[in-house]
């Protein structure tokens, strides 16, 4: 009994208190709790969703680097440590050969060169002065050594001999000189002495082998080579059978090849550097990392200028919209790509409410103006679309709706291009992140009051896509592209967007 | 004026994060959660505190929200939950003794349960916010939300014999109030 009277004092407490009502929330109490949750939302977000262009784009730094620094690293290994294989004519460019580098077996195809080398009755200076013969694209495979540096001027001499007799198609590598007697009686004395002379030191003074410097060489060139010619030459002879064989001909003759040919490849070398191949080598690499040519080979400038033109499935007002903005594309190699960019929308719309409103303050109107396409001239994924098409009235008599929206768009793409020179097809997927500043004022009709509301949102939305590259004037190429993306955000009403675009393209190369 | 909304379409341009219908569904729900929050708070500061965070909870929550109770409900009970996590975390579960010796025997309730009703709610809650914040909590969850004292225990972490106990030292607590109101009015003729 005693619980039951306990019970109805709070009964009746509990009554008059449950659906008491304290107030109506004036426009002050809303602004001090919008000034704090959106706050406190928008920075969850914009940690989160700007994680995604960092990520991309440390990402796509990433890569380069690795993919560059291994390239150039492999490919240096590669023509360092090539012990039995032709070394083709772009490693003898970039690793040229020094007083440490070891002869190998010479192949099959170097006879032709022998050949003219040693029959060739003009003075051994001029021969190996002949950019022609280094510089031709059989000559250029010929080299390769596999031997040890004692047999170097036996094998070289054998296939020299070798050549006189006709057999072209074996690769000789025997230590032995079997053929010194047989050319003997081919070679006539004359001839012989030419020859021998071309390739022996001993026969001719030294300063006689000096090789005359190329026509079209400049005189500090030309010093640079005789010292480079002289340095090797004098650290690079070897004995076979009495005779003295100086390899630094050849390996000068590839050195003043390379010097020739690309200047960009490799520069003078001082007596300090030419100490071994490695010096050389980190030279070259570093060189190669430092090219500024090399690295603007590798990007696309994309500038945009993105006039508006939208078409919307529902009819508004009006609709302007104009956008700006820069891509880039690196080309890490071939056929993929990495392409990045910033854009900057500003879109005004305005609509009108058509249906009267009934005078309560529970109308809800709803606009749909939804963008369904969107041309921008941006070759990389920009976006021009509007987010917030829907509204959703909060007050009666509503008389108009005046929204502005401006978006900053930074998308981070992956891509895949096949083509020719002059066209290419290119399939791309990846990230697109927009933060979106929207304002919204409505005009009321009872009052002809104004009101405003604003909103931020950053959005994210991975993209596929596709698009074709014609080029139509030296560096200059058009784009025509399509792509797709759904946005990940809840806010939006629409999260599925296609979009066509055409943009023109400018490549550094 | 009273706004009637299409609950459906403003839970769903919450949950997008429009700010117009975050606008409508905070009018719409501000007097009744103020009420709320004034009965578990100590003043109207510290209720409007309790106002904006809870409506932050029910915000960023509002997805889980299923539709298995009224949308009032649901929100009141996230505003409860954010009140009593507030009052834990300041510690202020703390059942100080005052002057419980009475007279006021359970005979005398019919006659305060009259003039309960006449008390206008405002009043009623003032009464309330003048009780110690543990008190004050197990009146609001008893009273007002309906919780056993099973569930009261649990919701505050104390035994269950500690809740009825501390009702009924608030009980003679709120009897004196009235008193005290009475005799007030009385003076006022």
């Amino acid at each position: 009994m005693q619980m039951q009277e306990d019970d109805k004092i709070f009964k009746v407490l509990g009554d008059k208190l449950r659906n008491y009502e304290a107030g109506e929330a004036s426009d002050a109490d809303w602004e001090a709790f919008q000034a704090v949750y959106p706050a406190k939302k928008e920075k969850k977000r914009a940690f989160i969703w700007f994680l995604f262009p960092l990520l991309g784009i440390s990402l796509s730094l990433l890569a380069w680097f690795t993919y560059n620094y291994t390239f150039e690293n492999k490919k240096t290994q590669t023509a360092q440590n090539k012990p039995n294989s032709v070394l083709s004519s772009s490693d003898l460019e970039k690793t040229p050969l020094t007083a440490d580098s070891k002869p190998e077996v010479l192949s099959a195809d170097s006879k032709s060169e022998l050949s003219e080398l040693s029959s060739n009755s003009k003075p051994t200076s001029q021969k190996l002065n002949n950019n022609n013969l280094l510089n031709s694209n059989k000559s250029k495979k010929v080299r390769s050594y596999n031997q040890k540096k004692s047999n170097d001027g036996n094998q070289i001499e054998n296939k020299i001999e070798s050549n006189f007799t006709g057999n072209s198609s074996k690769t000789i590598n025997n230590t032995k000189d079997p053929l010194v007697e047989e050319n003997k009686n081919i070679i006539t004395p004359n001839k012989e002495k030419n020859d021998l002379t071309s390739i022996n030191p001993i026969v001719e003074p030294k300063k006689d082998l000096e090789p005359k410097p190329a026509a079209n060489t400049t005189p500090d060139q030309r010093k640079t080579e005789a010292e480079i010619k002289n340095q090797i030459s004098l650290n690079q002879t070897s004995k076979n059978h009495g005779k003295e064989i100086d390899l630094s001909e050849i390996k000068s003759d590839v050195k003043e090849n390379n010097l020739n040919a690309n200047d960009t490849a490799v520069k003078p070398i001082s007596e300090k550097q030419n100490n071994g191949d490695s010096s050389l080598i980190s030279q070259v690499k570093t060189k190669q990392k430092l090219n500024v040519n090399l690295l603007m080979k590798h990007i696309d400038l994309n500038a945009m200028l993105a006039p508006g033109m939208s078409i919307y499935n529902q009819s508004l007002d009006a609709a302007n919209l104009a956008g700006l903005g820069l891509g880039l594309a690196f080309g890490i190699n071939k056929h993929w790509y990495v392409g990045t960019g910033v854009n900057y929308m500003y879109a005004n719309t305005q609509s009108k409410i058509k249906k009267e409103v009934p005078h309560e303050y529970s109308s809800i109107s709803k606009i749909d103006t939804t963008l369904k396409y969107d041309f921008s001239s941006s070759m990389i994924v920009m976006d021009m679309d509007t987010h917030y098409q829907k509204h959703v009235g909060t007050k009666i008599d509503e008389l108009s709706i005046v929204r502005k929206s401006q978006v900053l768009s930074i998308p981070i793409i992956f891509g895949y291009s096949i083509g020719n020179q002059k066209t290419e097809l290119s399939l791309f997927s990846g990230v697109q992140n927009d933060w979106l500043v929207e304002e919204y004022t409505t005009n009321n009709l009872a009052t002809k009051a104004t009101e405003t509301f604003t909103n931020q949102k950053l959005l994210a939305a991975p993209l596929v896509g596709f698009g074709f590259s014609r080029k139509f004037y030296a560096n200059w190429a058009l784009n025509l592209g399509m792509d797709y993306r759904h946005y990940l955000s809840s806010s939006l009403d629409k999260k599925d967007y296609w979009r066509v675009q055409a943009g023109i393209r400018y490549h550094l190369k | 004026m009273k706004l009637a909304f299409n609950e459906k379409d403003i839970i769903e341009g919450c949950i997008r994060g429009r700010s117009d219908s975050q606008r409508v569904f905070f009018q719409y729900f501000y007097s009744g959660m103020l009420a709320l929050c004034k009965r578990y708070a100590a003043n109207e500061d510290e209720a409007k505190d309790l106002l904006q965070e809870g409506f932050i909870k029910v915000f960023d929550n509002l997805p889980k929200f299923r539709g298995e109770s009224s949308l009032k409900t649901w929100v009141s009970r996230v505003m409860v939950n954010n009140a009593l996590n507030y009052i834990k975390k300041n510690n202020k579960i703390q059942f100080v003794s005052f002057d419980s010796s009475s007279d006021l025997d359970f005979a005398d309730d019919a006659e305060y349960v009259e003039d309960l009703e006449v008390i206008h709610p405002e009043m009623l809650i003032e009464l309330i916010q003048g009780l110690p914040a543990g008190y004050r909590a197990i009146v609001n969850l008893y009273a007002v939300e309906g919780f056993t004292h099973k569930q009261i225990a649990e919701a505050l972490g104390i035994a269950e014999g500690t809740s009825k106990s501390q009702l009924a030292k608030a009980r003679i607590f709120l009897k004196k109030s009235i008193d005290k109101i009475k005799v007030h009015a009385d003076a006022r003729g």
